[in-house]
């Protein structure tokens, strides 16, 4: 991102020492807001429910780890952990390969009904899922997948694919069409230019697509929801929701299965942070 | 080594536009071969049609008697070389040499020794575990070819290959390449808007306007007689001379002053033609009194071009510049003439030389154009 601290909507100015101290200000303000509710949940986790009544802001007392394994054993959560992946796995995995074949195709193939087809797609993101699930309930009744994962994976596939796609073609599109044609004129064909010339550039791209597939997938609620009622397919959101109606006064215990149910992501998140700005930002800094 | 031949090759795009049309050209083996031409002349278009990275709507690209027309470029057998490199960013230099190998299934040693050989060729022995990020562009343009050669294709296209490099660097790479090409003999088309690398290059030359070839000719040929007012003013570093003038009793008159008629020209018009004379700055020269078969008029600006000096001479509404030894001061009356033997007559009506065949209609309207800029400059 050099070059965005000193210029403001194209006119270039001098940040000045008052400029980058506001900047600071700001940014620490908006770190401040995003961090508050996870450090709050973390500490509430760690509390009993009487301390929470008349410390609820404060570090705990006494640590109470316990209040992990405690939730960890009485929600179930290793069986709704072990559905989780179960789903998470297959539909990142097949909405990455899927993405990556439909994105090539729409941003550098011409070819009958292109437009057509990729609007066909983007009615996917467009369409909220709340409109889909009715019709979604019944045609999984009809191939008598409700109750298994497949409920789960191949809808989540086909709506992440739709998103995927659009993501990979403007990376596609954006690439160079000379380093294709040089791939061309080298004797690749274009299943070999996509493997060994055009994936390898597009790692910032795939990566931040990664992030935002297993974090939307992770987080799924409605579809695990409505799509399966057997708790040994129940996925870690739903559970989640299950639990907290169980044990509305134990807040802290509510504290550490959310606590649970988020880390994942975090962890994700803290390891490919910086792929996922990458991604985010690639095509915005353009020289 | 390769043989290429066109065949009323043309490529029409989707919209409409005809970039290449019914386009015929033989190029010879080994030869050093420019396509020369203004923006949007179609002269890339060419070269693509020729590596196969556009499809020819018409007509046939044969390579040494094969026609290749529907063949894809990786099996044309052709090394090109890229306007902006074309490298594969995440690759080291050995690997992006060795990679046109590597796609062609040839074993590991033996690419790793033909891409070194190829990097010593090009002096970038020291470069081969870099990344294309880290070479200037002058090393990334080496590579390139380098990448072009490794493989020993048996044809080589370049698409503008120098116009990214400084002016310093772009004649070191000039010679460089002018002098591999001649080591390795491999026929070899060159696309350039740049006539000075065409005519510095080329064995033979092909300049074209509106997808087609309006001369093809030696780069002597071309310099000396272009054979249309476009190449004539197209051709040369400095612009030529381009004079309205009409034939009146076997000689000219241009805005009022008589000139001899250039000698090859004199049976080809007749009185009341309607013409207009060619000749380059290089064969004007400078007269402090009046002489005859002169053009008088007065310096207007004198430009310093190294050992010389390129003036411009205004009078009687006419432009003229001349190539002096010593600078005039602004203002000083002259008298300019024109070496016979270098000067040139074209019809005014379609722009082609006297005594050539006439050119078709829809060229000889435009063919005013060029002329008209060049003289604004």
């Amino acid at each position: 991102m050099r070059g965005c601290s000193d210029t403001v909507s194209g006119v270039p100015m001098r940040p000045g020492r008052g400029f980058a101290v506001s900047q600071q200000t700001v940014l620490t303000a908006f770190m401040v807001l995003a961090l508050f509710p996870i450090v709050l949940m973390w500490l509430t986790a760690l509390k009993t429910s009487a301390e929470l009544a008349t410390n609820p802001f404060g570090l705990p007392e006494q640590w109470r780890f316990d209040n992990f394994a405690e939730t960890w054993r009485q929600g179930n959560f290793a069986v709704y952990l072990r559905s989780s992946v179960i789903v998470v796995v297959p539909v990142v995995a097949g909405a990455l390969a899927l993405s990556v074949l439909a994105g090539y195709a729409f941003g550098r193939f011409r070819f009958r009904g292109r437009g057509v087809l990729f609007a066909v797609f983007l009615l996917g993101i467009m369409v909220p899922t709340e409109g889909l699930i009715i019709p979604l309930y019944y045609f999984m009744d009809d191939l008598s997948l409700l109750n298994t994962y497949w409920a789960l994976i191949l809808p989540q596939i086909a709506l992440s694919t739709s998103f995927g796609a659009f993501w990979m073609r403007a990376f596609f599109a954006d690439v160079p069409g000379e380093l294709v044609d040089a791939a061309a004129v080298d004797g690749a064909g274009p299943l070999t230019t996509l493997w060994r010339v055009l994936l390898p550039l597009a790692r910032p791209a795939l990566g931040t697509l990664s992030v935002l597939l297993f974090m939307w997938t992770w987080n799924e609620f409605l579809l695990a929801l409505v799509l399966v009622q057997d708790e040994s397919v129940r996925t870690l959101p739903v559970a989640l929701s299950f639990f907290q109606n169980q044990y509305t006064a134990q807040v802290p215990l509510l504290a550490a299965a959310s606590t649970i149910v988020s880390f994942p992501i975090l962890v994700i998140y803290a390891l490919l942070h910086r792929r996922f700005i990458e991604g985010m930002v690639a095509g915005s800094v353009k020289g | 080594m390769a043989r290429v031949t066109l065949r009323s090759l043309t490529k029409r795009y989707p919209g409409g536009v005809t970039a290449v049309d019914a386009l015929d050209l033989e190029i010879a083996d080994g030869e050093f071969f420019a396509l020369l031409g203004p923006s949007g002349c179609g002269k890339t278009t060419l070269l693509r049609t020729i590596a196969g990275l556009e499809a020819a709507t018409t007509g046939q690209v044969i390579i040494d008697d094969v026609d290749v027309t529907r063949l894809p470029p990786g099996d044309r057998d052709i090394g090109m070389v890229f306007q902006d490199y074309a490298l594969y960013p995440h690759m080291t230099v050995q690997d992006n040499i060795a990679y046109p190998l590597k796609v062609r299934k040839v074993n590991k040693d033996e690419r790793r020794g033909m891409a070194a050989d190829a990097a010593g060729n090009l002096q970038l022995g020291e470069l081969l575990e870099r990344r294309p990020g880290q070479l200037s562009g002058g090393q990334q343009q080496r590579v390139a070819v380098a990448r072009a050669i490794a493989y020993q294709p048996r044809l080589f296209l370049f698409d503008e290959p120098l116009s990214n490099l400084d002016a310093q660097l772009r004649v070191e790479a000039r010679t460089f390449l002018k002098r591999l090409q001649a080591e390795i003999g491999v026929t070899t088309v060159y696309v350039t808007h740049d006539q000075s690398e065409a005519l510095a290059l080329a064995d033979r030359m092909a300049v074209m306007q509106r997808g087609r070839v309006r001369q093809l000719a030696t780069p002597e040929e071309v310099y000396r007689r272009p054979n249309s007012l476009f190449v004539a003013s197209f051709i040369g570093s400095m612009p030529m001379n381009l004079l309205d003038a009409e034939v009146v009793d076997g000689a000219l008159d241009i805005a009022g002053s008589r000139l001899s008629l250039p000698p090859d020209s004199a049976e080809h018009v007749t009185s009341g033609d309607r013409v207009v004379f060619g000749s380059r700055p290089e064969f004007a020269t400078l007269h402090d009194e009046p002489v005859d078969n002169a053009l008088e008029g007065q310096v207007a600006v004198a430009e310093l071009l190294g050992n010389s000096y390129l003036l411009t001479v205004e009078g009687s509404g006419l432009q003229m510049r001349a190539v002096a030894a010593e600078a005039a001061p602004n203002g000083t009356r002259v008298w300019v003439t024109f070496d016979e033997a270098n000067c040139l007559l074209y019809r005014r009506d379609d722009g082609g030389l006297v005594g050539s065949p006439r050119v078709e209609g829809d060229e000889a309207v435009d063919a005013d154009a060029p002329r008209v800029a060049a003289a604004r400059q």
